[in-house]
């Protein structure tokens, strides 16, 4: 049974009940052995044989070439035909079927995997080769993922072979839940000083760069570095833990892949191979900053995300001209200094609710002031250098001709220094630039601004700022809830003071604009609207929920939920709630515990 | 799951696939190769002449054959006639029998095949025997060791020849041989083997696999230690073979993506002393590529003393030779005897 605490992405941390015992994942197994004892910290061993031990046991039963008899455990690994994944598919597919076969062993059996495509209910899923395949990222990915959507929310993944401290944050990044310590204890025997960053020699050492008990003792030799080596992984793993707690566990890999080519090569393959994946488990709103630190944050699963559906994004209607605006170090940006004195310049210009600023930014290309709340807009957080190098300048080009082609303007404006204005001069030629002498806070230039824009909103039609609001709330529900979601905004009005901003049509409240979240939470009357699209729906059993719903309640969940999502919850037809949800749609599927929807309001 | 009296036929495909066979050029009326070579003779260091006759190569091996065998790479995958084996058998002795008590005759394959070896040539080649030829030595697949063909070949030889048999034993275990080794005799066809050329007078050995694909280095050791106290009843020498990676091979294969590794020297030494402590037959080992990736090998620093201390031993037969603990890689060779079965199937 599995108590899921935390979740990021396809990590998660939780308490693991098998029969007495409870495991925290992820979790390291120590091997004991006749040579090799297990550490003092220990939580959990791995062993072969029939022998009681004072500790939670997986037990390995050995291959099919030499049986083993098995003890007590909370997990069997049986005997298994360890036909390597490369050896092609038709031994891969033999070996399949043996290990199938032997899955039903005893209680508690795991299955032990080459292609993970088989899994019938065991409590744990076995990665075979992992050490093998790891250094192939193609290969490793898609067995990882693979291993874990067999595996489903309530089982357990385990990689037999990794868990060397620089690789933890990694293998949980990747779904993985179990790892164990023989590659430690290997490396150990061949004088290896691990660490976060990867093994040292530590012949070399003027002072032990660690803190560990097993350092600060008089230990020398093979039980120092037994010790450390398990001080050292017993670390990294608490830091994965909260990491995945705080929703930071991507910044905890991308700091970890910087010394370590393979890696950085994994990443890459989940970044660009497996997007779509990963996006669906990141969740549409976060507390905290989002550090995208460096060139990998780029390609992350959020920020790509944002990019790649910007051709779906449409203006608010009565939006007529352009101006690009620079971005802020600020979040939300209305928040920051430079955006407070361009408001206030264009609130001088008459007919200024024409205007759609739009920030041009790396890496999530550009942001329509109106979703600024948005994750990860509203959150990302980068140094601001001024240096645009090649793929940034690409992305944001790429994102400017999204948004172009997609939308009409009458006129485009750019409000930006010169580095960003050259890079827009490729994509829109004609456009008019505002900014003197590189500052764009100058009296000079926001006078120029000024001027501009009363030139170029002579033409435009009249807009109503309530107008303006709602339309702003169209483009916001469609950004949210898809193509369509616009009829949500359709015969409202808009009150309150921004950001808490809430949508009435004649019916009554339909939605409001929540800060925190960023997005628009919904009443039914709302969601009532947005039911026929038929998107972020949760089916559940025939009953009339109350608090929260629990994951054995849900029939069906649309695949495009993500973590934080506000979700219409459902039975046959008639809207029953409407809430937030707490796991992906994905996740929700073969979660059998625990609450997936918050509800809010219920019909 | 096929079971493991059949054999499996992706092994099989996939040997085949490995192998891309094709017919040979090169004249069929020289052998392959000749050399001599030192061996236990009648309780004597005594000289060896071995003899690689060109063969069609090995029927099973033509077929997929054994995943670490890859004999077949010196075979000529097209008929070799009577008088092409004569013709070898000649040149060879004329070129290269200096008196040599010891001969050995060699096929890459089964010397007792039909198909391989015709049977006219079985006899004829050991017909061609000088005088002063005191054993001859060839090797069979067990299941083509029949009573008559044994019979054929020992009456052929003149009777103070002895005649010694060399089969291909590999493991007494069935998975091993189904799903590792995939090879087409069982150990009953050993047994039978062995007991009919006990009844002709003609003397066994049995050449045991160390570490085939797919096993850990403990379980690879356990596996021959066992098959070679189940064989030592039947034959009359033990002979180890640590796999060695030959091209062409599932073994090749996998060495070449860090998918196997050669297994260690100590281990050699290891089955040896486990060996010989559980049994009176004599057993010996003369690893190929002894200390280098490709054969069994330790750190690297130790190589050359352990290997020659396994060949005192296999000429002498005495176990004080074996070495002790004199490398620290043999502490790393005992971890990882008891760590890698947890690894499901890496390498350590
Ligand atoms: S080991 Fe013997 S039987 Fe197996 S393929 Fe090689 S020659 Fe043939
Ligand atoms: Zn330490
Ligand atoms: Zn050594």
């Amino acid at each position: 049974m599995l108590a899921i605490q935390g979740r990021d992405g396809f990590a998660r941390v939780a308490q693991w009940q098998q029969g007495d015992a409870t495991l925290r994942l992820p979790e390291v197994l120590w091997p004991r052995t006749a040579r090799v004892p297990s550490p003092s910290m220990a939580r959990v061993l791995l062993a072969e044989g029939r022998e009681p031990m004072d500790l939670p046991t997986v037990r390995d039963m050995g291959s099919v070439f030499a049986p083993r008899e098995a003890g007590p455990g909370i997990a069997l690994l049986p005997p298994d035909l360890p036909y390597p994944p490369l050896a092609g598919e038709a031994m891969v597919r033999a070996a399949q079927e043996q290990n199938a076969s032997q899955a039903g062993c005893g209680p508690g059996a795991a299955l032990v995997l080459a292609d993970p495509a088989f899994a019938h209910g065991a409590p744990m899923v076995v990665l075979s080769h992992a050490r093998a395949r790891f250094p192939l990222a193609r290969e490793f990915a898609s067995a990882a993922l693979q291993a874990r959507r067999t595996a489903g929310a309530e089982c357990v993944v385990y990689a037999p072979g990794l868990g060397l401290p620089h690789e933890l944050a990694m293998l949980a990044y990747c779904g993985i839940d179990l790892a164990d310590g023989v590659g430690a204890q290997l490396a150990s025997r061949r004088g290896q000083f691990l660490t976060a960053d990867g093994p040292l020699d530590p012949a070399g050492f003027q002072e032990r760069p660690c803190a560990c008990p097993a350092c600060q003792s008089e230990a020398q030799g093979l039980p120092w570095l037994r010790e450390h080596n398990a001080w050292a992984t017993e670390q990294e793993l608490r830091r994965v833990r909260e990491a995945i707690r705080a929703q930071r566990l991507r910044e905890l890999v991308e700091a970890r892949v910087r010394a370590w080519p393979e890696g950085l090569a994994l990443l890459r393959v989940l970044d660009l191979e497996h997007h779509a994946r990963f996006a669906a488990r990141a969740p549409v709103s976060r507390k905290g900053p989002m550090v995208l630190g460096s060139k990998e944050s780029f390609w992350r699963p959020e920020v790509e995300a944002w990019r790649r559906r910007l051709p779906e994004y449409r203006k608010p209607v009565s939006a007529q001209v352009l101006l690009l605006a620079p971005c802020s170090a600020r979040k939300p940006y209305s928040s920051s200094k430079t955006h407070a004195f361009l408001g206030k310049a264009l609130s001088q210009v008459r007919n200024a609710d024409a205007i759609h600023r739009v920030v041009l930014t790396s890496p999530i290309g550009v942001v329509p002031m109106e979703l600024e709340l948005h994750s990860p807009a509203a959150h990302y957080d980068l140094p601001v250098t001024g240096h645009w190098d090649r793929d940034e300048k690409a992305m944001v080009q790429e994102a400017l001709r999204a948004l172009l082609a997609n939308n009409t303007y009458s006129r485009v404006v750019v409000h930006l220094d010169c580095v960003e204005r050259d890079l827009i001069a490729e994509v829109v030629p004609d456009h008019e630039h505002t900014v003197v002498d590189d500052d764009a806070l100058s009296p000079k230039s926001l006078e120029l601004l000024q001027a501009t824009m009363r030139d170029a909103l002579k033409d435009a039609k009249p807009v109503g700022w309530k107008h303006r609001q709602r339309d702003d709330m169209a483009a916001r529900a469609r950004w949210q809830f898809g193509p369509g979601a616009e009829v949500l905004a359709e015969g409202t009005h808009v009150e309150g003071r921004y950001p808490r901003l809430k949508l009435f049509g004649k019916e009554g409240q339909r939605a409001m604009l929540t800060e925190e979240r960023g997005l628009l939470s919904l009443t039914s009357h709302g969601a009532k609207l947005l039911q026929p699209l038929g998107r972020f729906q949760v089916e559940i059993d025939d009953f009339h929920p109350r608090g929260g719903i629990l994951a054995p309640g849900v029939q069906r969940a649309s695949p495009d939920i993500r973590p934080e999502d506000e979700v219409l919850v459902t039975h046959n037809g008639e809207l029953r709630a409407v809430g937030k949800a707490t796991v992906s749609g994905e996740e929700m599927a073969t979660l059998r515990r625990g609450e997936v929807v918050k509800v809010r309001h219920h019909g | 799951m096929a079971d493991v009296e059949q054999v499996l036929q992706p092994l099989q495909q996939l040997m085949r696939d490995t192998r891309r066979l094709a017919p040979r050029e090169g004249s069929l009326d020289e052998p392959t190769k000749v050399w001599t070579e030192q061996e236990r003779f009648q309780d004597q260091v005594a000289d060896a002449l071995v003899i690689i006759l060109k063969t069609r190569g090995c029927t099973w091996a033509l077929q997929g054959g054994c995943t670490f065998c890859g004999y077949v790479n010196d075979s000529m995958v097209r008929k070799v006639s009577v008088e092409n084996f004569l013709a070898q058998m000649r040149l060879a002795l004329g070129q290269s029998w200096k008196g040599q008590p010891v001969v050995k005759i060699y096929t890459s394959g089964s010397f007792l095949d039909d198909t391989e070896v015709p049977r006219e040539a079985q006899a004829g080649v050991l017909a061609l025997l000088p005088e002063g030829v005191r054993k001859a030595t060839i090797e069979a697949q067990t299941h083509h060791a029949t009573r008559d063909k044994l019979a054929a070949v020992r009456g052929a030889l003149r009777p103070e020849v002895e005649l010694e048999v060399a089969f291909g034993v590999e493991s007494a275990h069935a998975p091993v041989l189904a799903w590792s080794v995939n090879k087409d005799d069982r150990f009953p066809d050993f047994i039978a083997a062995c007991g009919h050329a006990r009844g002709l007078g003609i003397k066994t050995k049995a050449y045991i696999m160390l570490k085939p694909p797919f096993l850990t280095e403990r379980e690879a050791l356990d596996d021959a230690v066992a098959t070679a106290l189940l064989c030592a009843p039947h034959c009359n020498l033990l002979s180890i073979n640590p796999c060695n990676v030959q091209n062409r091979t599932l073994v090749e294969r996998m060495f070449r993506r860090g998918l196997y590794r050669s297994p260690w020297l100590w281990s050699v030494a290891e089955a040896l002393t486990r060996i010989s402590a559980g049994t009176h037959t004599p057993v010996r080992s003369n690893p190929v590529g002894a200390g280098q990736q490709r054969g069994a090998h330790n750190c690297g620093t130790c190589d050359g003393h352990v290997a020659d201390a396994i060949e005192q031993f296999s000429l002498s037969r005495d176990p004080s030779l074996l070495p002790g603990a004199q490398c620290a890689c043999r502490e790393e060779w005992l971890d990882i005897l008891e760590l890698e079965g947890f690894l499901q199937g890496a390498q350590p």
